[in-house]
């Protein structure tokens, strides 16, 4: 207990060293997330080279590959952007707020409710009254999976309440949406049903940016706000509260946070599963771990890895373009198994 | 006492969980100066006592901290005025021991601001205290258990709040390390330490702490230790204080049968008691 106290020098270096890397590495993830939304703008099924792509975005307006550019390409590369986004930061926040390294943003259930509006959007004939109905259904379905959640896991309820409830209404909500299929009489209903749920950004349009966007930007923020009292978490829940951090507040703003920004994503997208739970865990060896710098880290990360995958399914099979849905559960479920293989042998 | 309002007080302090009274009207005061041992058999209340006093468990009856109404004070103001070092010892993500160290600071430390200079200099005094310094950039993870205890300490140190509550944390130090936190204690409280060395270049500092006296609430079951080192002993036996006074008050053969069952030998040598356990007492705490 008796070493010199004058070595505030090296400790400086050390927190500076730190800083430094903190900053390089999300500079380079920014910089990923530039060229993957390039790319998504200059890739596509259209026949229109590179240089064409190129062409429009700096020619004029009215040509017809202009119009694809704006009115399909970029909507697509914003949505797959802002999508990423979301699960990537949500899924950080979740894994921060739960200190466990294995959870994501459809634990708590608003992916799966805002699965089953949308489907009862499409099964009711609602989704083709008017452009929007689909995902207002699908936020509809987020929001009462949110109240839920909320009261009874909400207040002085502990992280495991918080766990079970979202289990319960994913369980619930599957089978409601496993229900509406098997009472669909229509074919084409039941079809579009499923295809929807594989999740997918082909085909939208700048309105499907309008209606999701704004809520991302809520969840954003409130998720964002986080990141001291998910650091100070990682002493546990006793010594978080004797800091002065307020769990209760942390909790709801973690719910309304990855409700706001998954609920919208879920809507527009439909269901993305594995990004949310991959991209903290590539990252966090990244930012010495800390749950605050793994936010930002994981917000990009994840743009650029959907962004990626949604220029995947573009080029893998050009005939039949893959659900991105799909594409994010092959390549994520096998990186799950290793992610429990290598925790299994950590605790033994 | 001086004029300076104690750092802790509480008045009948009561806490139920379900039917079972766990503490039974609780008068503590904690004045600057002080370093209390809070002794008592497994169960008696020591940690939800420290709990009940910060207002993390619900309770009955009065608390205040340095002179003002716990219910009166903001989190972060009750955590400026008193650090809480929780038996469990929780280390979430493999961070660096600096880091953790440095999530002491948050009190301090205003929305979104980073750590200054005056929050480096309370790292870099805590980690010196609690012997960590050699670790700073190693995950906290892969330390052993009595290491990541230290880190811990030194987390609880770095808040350098007035009061502080520790919840048994000698368990799993070696025994130089476990006088060694003593002394860290005493110094705390403003009475030097036989030989605390790294707390008297600590208070070379241009704002070190030395000038004001702090106060430490630690709850031991190492009697010997709590005999040496603490200035006062508080036993708590089945939610009721059943002693309250100077070491060798309360540290009687009396005391030690009725709350713990357990029959002791017990000297006074030049440094203080020594407690020698001799067997389980005969009495009606007794199994026979």
């Amino acid at each position: 207990m008796s070493s010199s106290i004058n070595n505030s020098f090296h400790g400086d270096g050390d927190h500076r060293r730190q800083r430094d890397r903190y900053a390089l590495t999300i500079a380079l993830l920014a910089a990923l997330v530039l060229v993957m939304f390039v790319l998504s703008l200059l890739i596509g099924t259209s026949a229109l080279s590179m240089g064409d792509s190129l062409a429009a975005i700096w020619g004029g307006r009215g040509e017809a590959a202009w119009l694809v550019m704006s009115e399909i390409r970029l909507p697509r590369s914003i949505l797959g952007a802002a999508i990423g986004a979301s699960l990537g930061l949500s899924g950080a926040a979740l894994q921060g707020f739960l200190r466990n390294p294995l959870a994501e943003p459809g634990l708590i259930g608003v992916t799966s409710a805002a699965s089953l509006g949308a489907v009862l959007a499409i099964y009711t004939g609602f989704a083709s009254l008017f452009a929007l109905a689909l995902p207002i259904g699908a936020l509809l379905g987020a929001g009462a999976a949110t109240l839920l959640v909320q009261v009874i896991a909400g207040g002085a309820g502990s992280m495991l309440s918080l766990i079970l409830a979202g289990v319960a209404i994913t369980s619930f909500a599957g089978a409601m949406t496993s229900l509406v299929l098997n009472m669909s009489s229509n074919p084409f209903a039941a079809l579009e049903i499923v295809f929807w749920m594989m999740g997918s950004l082909a085909d939208r349009s700048m309105l499907h940016v309008q209606i999701a966007l704004p809520f991302m930007v809520l969840g954003w923020v409130l998720l964002g706000l986080l990141g001291r009292g998910l650091d100070a978490l990682t002493l546990g829940d006793e010594a978080a509260a004797s800091l002065g951090i307020r769990l209760d507040r942390l909790r709801l703003m973690a719910i309304l946070g990855t409700a706001a920004s998954v609920g919208a994503a879920t809507a527009v997208a439909g269901g993305i599963s594995f990004v949310g739970l991959v991209v903290p865990h590539l990252l966090r060896p990244l930012v010495g771990a800390q749950p605050s710098r793994l936010l930002l880290a994981s917000a990009l990360g994840g743009a650029a890895l959907l962004l990626g995958a949604d220029i995947a399914t573009r080029l893998l099979v050009p005939q039949q373009e893959l659900k991105l849905g799909v594409l994010t559960a092959l390549v994520g479920a096998p990186f799950f198994l290793w992610l429990v293989i290598r925790t299994r042998r950590q605790l033994t | 006492m001086s004029a300076q309002p104690f750092l802790l007080e509480t008045k009948a302090l009561c806490v139920h969980r379900g039917a079972r009274q766990i503490l039974r009207g609780i008068d503590l005061r904690i004045a600057p100066g002080e370093v209390v041992g809070l002794i008592g058999p497994n169960g008696a209340g020591k940690s939800t006592l420290m709990r009940a006093a910060l207002g993390m468990q619900p309770s009955s009856g009065e608390i205040a901290l340095a002179g003002t109404p716990l219910f009166a004070l903001s989190t972060r103001e009750r955590a400026l005025r008193a650090a809480f070092l929780p038996q469990g010892r929780e280390i979430g993500w493999p961070v660096s021991v600096e880091a953790l160290i440095a999530l002491g600071r948050h009190p301090h430390r205003g929305p979104g601001a980073p750590l200054g200079p005056e929050d480096q200099r309370a790292i870099e005094e805590a980690m010196v205290l609690a012997d960590v310094a050699q670790f700073r950039s190693r995950p906290a993870v892969e330390l052993s258990g009595g290491e990541q205890a230290r880190v811990l300490i030194a987390r609880a140190l770095a808040q350098q709040a007035p009061l502080l509550l520790a919840d048994e944390p000698n368990s799993g130090l070696d025994p130089a390390h476990q006088i060694a936190l003593m002394e860290t204690f005493s110094a705390r409280a403003g009475r030097g330490g036989a030989s605390g060395q790294g707390w008297a270049r600590g208070q070379g500092g241009p704002k070190g702490q030395g000038s004001e006296a702090g106060g430490v609430l630690v709850s031991l079951h190492d009697l010997s230790l709590a005999a040496r080192w603490c200035t006062r002993l508080v036993l708590l036996s089945e939610g009721s204080v059943l002693a309250d006074g100077p070491p060798v008050e309360v540290l009687s053969e009396a005391n030690l049968e009725r709350a713990f069952g357990v029959a002791a030998d017990i000297f006074e040598t030049e440094n203080g008691l020594a407690v020698i356990l001799t067997g389980r007492a005969r009495g009606p705490a007794g199994i026979e």
